[in-house]
Formats: structure tokens, sequence, C-alpha cells
């Protein structure tokens, strides 16, 4: 009995455990070893999600764009005071209204050892534009007439529209327009991605997936060598794990610090923290072609009924500032002057009377799973019980609240927009262009006054004449109140302070190429 | 033994055929668009309509399964939405930090577990015992992120401040010393599985006449338990170990998160919530698999463990 029980399982456990750590031991020793922060040349940076590609063309997240930005050059690229400056493309001529020349600038190598020339910038906008290849990118650039696009000589490019475009350039400066190297391009197909070539500061060394994009620094830039030899972008999701990496020195930039997390790393000797406005407005908004927000009336109630401060300063606290306009205040053609519906529960009142609704109705707000705006949404819903309106809440998952929203089937709900352009037309004409219900004018706003208005301020190519436009577009959404803003957001970067020559970019793209360490 | 093999493998196909057609169900019956999530929030109308287009989802229903199963039959799971990268090459550069975590765990967990519960068992109503049941209590209930946070606030952020460096890192991938504190974190939790089911299943077998004869022969408290008694606790315990090694290849969302570990889990998550089809449908196909493949190894191990199962294999 005993005796053939003598086999194996006596040494089961262990050998399993053997096993275990057998394969553990074999794993490990595939796997990359760490980055270590150290000083000197090579900064680590904790991204807050992973790199999906490095493919410009594909993307359209900004944890991507981010290392994008450092991998490529733009023709144009955007200067912290709302214009452009030169990039691979050194001047710029308008032709006439719809057609743009460029000058490119001469002696540009990609990290491939290639020269630069308009065929690149042909090739890059020929393929982001072509609807079969579906790019993220591509409904970015849609107003570009690519058929239209024509090659003068290697350095001169003409590149049309289809109607007058006035912003034409702050969304070449866009990063979907990063220019990619042709050859590499056709020969990679759709694995450019993960073996990408630009002409930027960096080159990609080593892509980690899941866990790191390593860079390393190109000699041959056209400014000239970035100062540090390397560049790590770790991709850490989590929050306040970030937070703790840059305290510990585990990275030197950390992005989107909490709001938690905001005053330790302002008062930790060993960190800066960058806080900057980041293009984004956070508002509610209303259904306007659904009772019983079809009303001006109701919708003007609301507006008046809300202390749109304190909402802004529970819900999002120290990352946003309180919202006094119809797009985000930094954006230039933000109009401060615009009406404001100051709270005034008295006249709440008498507008909901008016409208019929005097004892109130039962309303649904609809949001998805973002924290910051379901307490939003609790506190508003107490400040409208005042009014004997009761409000519920409906949290759906982002994909069915956009498809919800997009169709029309909520009354009310929360969104940010955000104006990575920098362009009022950005601000403005997708959240309130007719032309855009079904797709991202959610608040179903159908003014045929407003649609003229911002039509011209697409073809106008005077900017005074077009800040005019908008300020004006801006008064009759005021009146309108299609929304109601609630708050500017503010974005917080951490840095080591021993970091030298960071300049916090209001697109969330911060450039590496002039930073480095103090000696 | 080898028939016995072939007919779980090719029951198999069944399995996962019945996985893929309700994955692909499910993601298509889920209210959202793909191509809304894919493009730029001020994406119009018709460059939606483009997307959906490119991305053929505009075909029927069937048909969109029908060239899913086609390009498995070849070995191409699809390419992502997302990234345009091949399926197969994400889910392969997931899996090797998915199984070291996994296989960390676990070892994490059988230790604590096994040796939780056999004191438990042999210390029955006694303090040990009552202390390993707490233990394991407060594993299985102390959320993951709690848990990992406060090792990150020890290992790193306490001994950063005092010792001038990091003892563990806090998040990363890549060497041994990465790998501890995710592994202690999902190890605790399943260790307290472990534990109770060792416990039982030791507490029935202690009883047995053939314990009662071992001790009356004047063998060492030490043999009786750990040779007599183990062996024979464990065919439970390997079952409840096999199926917890099934549910660790699966990925933990939240231990990967804060620990910024490259699994599957994750890529899952992340997949879903951008309705990244071929990405979904790939990972829970590969997960089919791993799980059959676990499940069957399982019952092999039952075979070398109690010699009555192993006769019926056929």
């Amino acid at each position: 009995m005993i005796a053939h029980k003598k086999r194996s399982p006596r040494s089961l456990p262990a050998l399993a455990l053997a096993a275990l750590t057998a394969s553990l031991v074999l794993f490990s020793c595939g796997s990359s070893g760490r980055e270590e922060a150290s000083a000197g040349n090579h900064i680590i940076v904790a991204n807050f999600a992973e790199t999906q590609t490095m493919d410009p063309r594909a993307v359209e997240d900004i944890a991507s764009h981010w290392i994008n930005n450092q991998i490529y050059d733009g023709l144009v690229q955007r200067t912290d005071d709302r214009g452009v400056q030169p990039a691979l493309a050194e001047s710029w001529t308008f032709l006439d209204d719809r057609t743009l020349e460029f000058q490119l600038r001469q002696g540009v190598l990609f990290h491939n050892g290639e020269e630069f020339t308009a065929r690149d910038v042909q090739y890059t906008l020929e393929t982001l534009l072509d609807p079969e290849a579906g790019f993220a990118g591509r409904s970015r650039l849609a107003m570009i007439d690519v058929a239209g696009i024509e090659v003068i000589d290697d350095y001169t490019i003409r590149i049309p529209t289809r109607e007058p475009f006035a912003a034409i350039l702050t969304y070449l400066a866009h990063s979907s327009a990063l220019i990619i190297n042709k050859a590499a391009a056709e020969e990679e197909g759709r694995n450019f991605g993960a073996n990408p070539v630009g002409t930027g500061p960096f080159k990609l060394s080593r892509w980690d997936r899941g866990t790191a994009v390593h860079l390393e620094r190109f000699d041959q830039h056209w400014r000239g060598p970035a100062q540090v030899e390397k560049l790590t972008f770790r991709g850490i999701p989590e929050d306040s794990s970030r937070t703790i990496e840059l305290e510990t020195g585990g990275v030197h930039v950390a992005q989107r610090i909490p709001e938690t997390d905001l005053r330790r790393i302002r008062e930790n000797s060993d960190t800066v923290l960058h806080e900057y406005a980041a293009m984004r407005l956070n508002y509610i908004l209303f259904n306007t072609q659904r009772p019983p927000f079809d009303d001006l009336r109701v919708r003007q109630a609301i507006s008046y009924a809300l202390d749109t401060d304190l909402l802004a300063q529970v819900a999002y606290g120290d990352s946003g500032i309180p919202a006094r306009g119809y797009m985000n205040s930094s954006i230039w053609a933000f109009n401060p002057d615009v009406y404001r519906y100051d709270q005034d529960l008295e006249k709440a009142r008498q507008l909901l009377e008016q409208a019929g609704y005097g004892d109130g109705f039962a309303v649904t707000m609809t949001i998805d799973d973002n924290p910051a705006r379901r307490t939003l949404a609790e506190i508003l819903g107490n400040q409208l019980r005042e009014l004997g309106i009761t409000m519920s809440i409906e949290i759906m998952e982002w994909g069915a609240y956009l498809q919800r929203t997009a169709a029309g089937e909520h009354q009310m709900a929360q969104l940010a927009w955000l104006a990575s352009t920098g362009d009022p037309h950005h601000a403005l004409y997708p959240n309130y262009h007719s032309r855009n219900i079904g797709a991202a004018n959610r608040s179903h706003t159908n003014l045929p006054e407003l649609d003229a208005l911002l039509q011209a301020g697409v073809t106008e190519g005077d900017t005074e004449a077009r800040l005019q436009i908008y300020r004006e577009a801006q008064e009759i959404i005021a009146r309108h109140a299609p929304i109601i803003p609630v708050s500017d957001d503010r974005e917080a970067v951490g840095i080591r302070a021993n970091l030298r020559g960071f300049i916090p970019s209001p697109s969330g793209y911060h450039l590496f190429h002039g930073v480095g360490f103090a000696e | 033994m080898t028939s016995f093999l072939l007919k779980r493998l090719l029951a198999l196909v069944p399995v996962l055929l019945g996985a893929s057609f309700i994955v692909f169900s499910i993601m298509h019956l889920t209210p959202g668009d793909p191509a809304v999530l894919l493009l730029p929030q001020d994406a119009s109308a018709e460059d939606i309509a483009v997307m959906r287009e490119s991305l053929g989802l505009n075909r029927p229903f069937l048909v969109q399964y029908g060239s899913f199963l086609q390009g498995i039959l070849r070995g191409d799971l699809g390419t992502s939405f997302r990234s345009g990268q091949p399926v197969a090459g994400l889910i392969m550069s997931r899996l090797p930090a998915t199984m070291q975590l996994a296989a960390a765990s676990l070892i994490v967990a059988i230790i604590i577990g096994l040796v939780a519960g056999i004191v438990a068992a042999v210390r029955q109503y006694t303090l040990w015992d009552g202390g390993a049941m707490v233990t394991a209590l407060l594993g299985v209930s102390m959320p993951n992120f709690w848990l990992g946070l406060m090792l990150i606030l020890f290992f790193s952020v306490f001994w950063a401040g005092r010792f001038g460096s990091v003892l563990l890192p806090a998040s990363g991938y890549g060497t041994i010393q990465h790998m501890i504190m995710p592994a202690i974190v999902l190890g605790t939790a399943h260790a307290a599985f472990v534990t109770r089911i060792t416990r039982s299943s030791m507490l029935e077998v202690l009883r047995q006449d053939y314990i009662r004869m071992a001790r009356a022969k004047g063998l060492s408290p030490f043999r009786v338990v750990a040779i007599h008694a183990l062996r024979n606790a464990l065919l439970p315990v390997v079952t409840i170990v096999g199926l917890r090694f099934g549910v660790l290849l699966g990925g933990s969302v939240v231990t990967e998160r804060i620990f910024a570990w490259p699994g599957i889990g994750r890529l899952l998550i992340d997949a879903v919530r951008a309705q990244d089809y071929a990405v979904v449908q790939g990972i829970i196909l590969t997960y089919a698999i791993i799980f059959s493949l676990v499940t069957l190894g399982v019952d092999l191990i039952y075979g070398l463990v109690d010699p009555r199962i192993r006769s019926q294999y056929r």
C-alpha cells in the first residue's frame, strides 16, 4: 500500500513550485532591464497612458501624440502666443484664399538618413486623407483638397483647401499633420507605427509594448542636437503611481498630476509643479430639440438656478477654474463680456412659470463614468430641487454615451471640449453648427443665424474680422443657452527640480529638445 | 491516455467556437460605435460614415463573423482598430508579463496558503487556527488597490524618504524587483482560498483511521502530517490552485494598473472601452484556450496525485 505511493506524489508540491519558479526565471531572463532614472543624459517621463502607435496619422490620443511630437516635426509649429512658427516649412504664402504655398527647409534629414523633400509632405497628406486607409487623423484635415496638392519642386509645395479655410495653418500645426518619411512608410506599410521614421530631435530606439518607448537623440536634427541622449516614455495609467514615481525619483517628468497630489508636488523641494490652462471647457449641455429643454425659457431658468462656481469648485477643485464664457478662456477669440447667468432663483422660477413648468418636472442627466461628472451631477440635482425639479442620473460607458448623445436620446448631459488646435473654429463649429447634428453637436443646436456666423469664421482671412465674428457667435450662444459652462480645465505636470529648460505646452505635448539637467 | 488527451483537445473546438461567437455578438450588440471612439470628437457625421466603411463595420453581422473565422483559420487574429497593429502581436507582447506575474503570485499563494492551511488544521481551534483564518479572511477581503498602495507607500515612498532610495520600484516591469509587490498583492488574495481549502481538506484527512494508525505506530508528528496526511489532502488543493492559475492568467486590471504592469488584463479592458473588436475577440479566444489547457493540466495532475483517477483516463 505504502510502497506504490513512494513515487511522484510526495514531491508534487515541490515539483509544481519548481516548475513555476523555473518559468518565472525563464521569463524574467527574456525581459528587458529597468531603465534607472539617472541624472545626466537620460530623461524618463511618466505618460498617463501607454502608446498605441507611433504613426501620427493613425492616432487620436494625447499620450501617443506627445511621443510623436518628439519623433516628428510638422510643417509649422504652434507658438505659445496663439500663432504658428516655421518648422519644416521656412515660409509660406497664400496664393489665393484657398491655396497655400510652402517653401520648405533644405538640408533636413530623416532618421534613416534620407533628405526631407516636398514628396514626403505630399505623401503624408495623401495617405492621411485617403478614406480607404481609415486613419483617425483624416477628419482633422479633411478641408484639404488632396487631389489639388502640387509639388512645384523639391522644396516648394502647394496645398489647396476645398473651400476658403482661414485656420489652415493652425490645423497643419496639429500633431495629426506631422510629416513622415515616404520611403520608410511605403516599406513598412501598417507596421510603420512600430518603426517610425521622422525628422524630429529623437528617434525610436526600442518599444517595449505596454511598458515604455525608448528614444535616443538624433544628432543631425536641423535645430541641432537635443540636450540629453536618451528619452524614455513610460506608460503609468494610475495617477497616484505617477506621483509616487516622481517623488521617489523613478521618473523626471510626470504628466497629469491628479488634483489630490498637487500640494505634495508643489511643496516637495525635489519637485516643481507646472500648472497651465489646457484649452478644455467642461460644461453641462441641454438637448435643445427635446422637451422640456426645447423651450429656451427652461434652459435659461436652469442657467439662472445654478451656482456654477460652486459646481466647478466641488467637481474640479484645483484642476479647474470657474468658466466665464463659451470657449476655454485661453483661446484667442474668447469673449469675456458675454452675457452671464448669475444665480437668481427668483428669475428662474418666473421663467419656469412662464414656460408652464411652475410645479417643476422630472429630468434625466446622462453622463459617462467620469467621477468628476458624477459629483457634479449629484450637486446639480440638489440645486435643482429648489425649483421642484427632480433629476435622475444615467451613467453610461463612454462609447454608449457618445452614441446616445449624438442621436439626441438624452435630455441633459455633461461634456468637456478640447480645442487642441487653439482655434475658435475648433471650439465652436463642431459643437454648434447644425451640420454637426448627429455628431459633435450634442446640444442639437440649430440656429441659421449662428450657422452663418460660424461659416463666415471659416472663410474670413482677416484675424480682427474673425475675432468679431466669433465674439458675436459666443453672444448668440449665450442667449440661446444650449450649454452651461462650468470650468476651464487646468493641467499639471510635475518635474524633478534639477531639470532645466522645461516649458509646458497648452496642448500637453511638451517638447524635450531643449530640456536637460542642471550641472 | 493519448485518446483521452485527443478527446479533450478536440472538445476545445466547440468551446472556442462558442466563446468566439458569444464575444463577437456581445461586442456588436453593445451600444457605441468604434468609429466614433477612434475619431477626434469634432469628426463630422460624414467622417464617421467613412471610418465605419473603412473598418468594414457596415457589412452584415454574419459576414463580419465569417471573415473573422476565416482569419483565424489562416492564423490571423486581425488588426487592432486603434493601433493598426496585428492582434496576435499585441497579445504575444503581453503574455510573458502576464504569465510571470501569474506564476509569481501563485508561488506566493501556495507558500502562504499551504503553510497557513496546514498549521490551522493541525492546531485546530487554537490561536494558530483562528489567526490563520482571520488572516485568510483579511487576505480575501482586502482590496487589491489598497494593499498595492500600502506596499508602495512602505517599500518605495517611506524607504526612499528614510534611506535615500527605494527598496522596490513603485511601478514598471523588467526585473524581479518589479515583480515582488504585484505578486504579493495578487498572491495574498489567492492565498486565502488555498488556506481555507487546505485546512478543510487536511482536517478531513487527519480524522482518517490510517492517520490514527500512523500515529499509533509512533511516527513523528511531522512525518504524519507532511507525508501521510498532506499528499492525500492535496486533491482539492490542486483543483483550487489550477483554477486560480487560470484566473491569474486572465490578468488583473487593478494590480496591473497600479504597478503599470504590461499584462493582458489592462489590454483587454482598454480594448473593451475603445470597442476594439479584434483585440477583445483575440484576447478572449486566447484566454479560452489557456483556461481549457489549464483545466486539462489540472485533470492530468489529478492522475499523478490519485492513481484511482488515472485509471479513468481513456
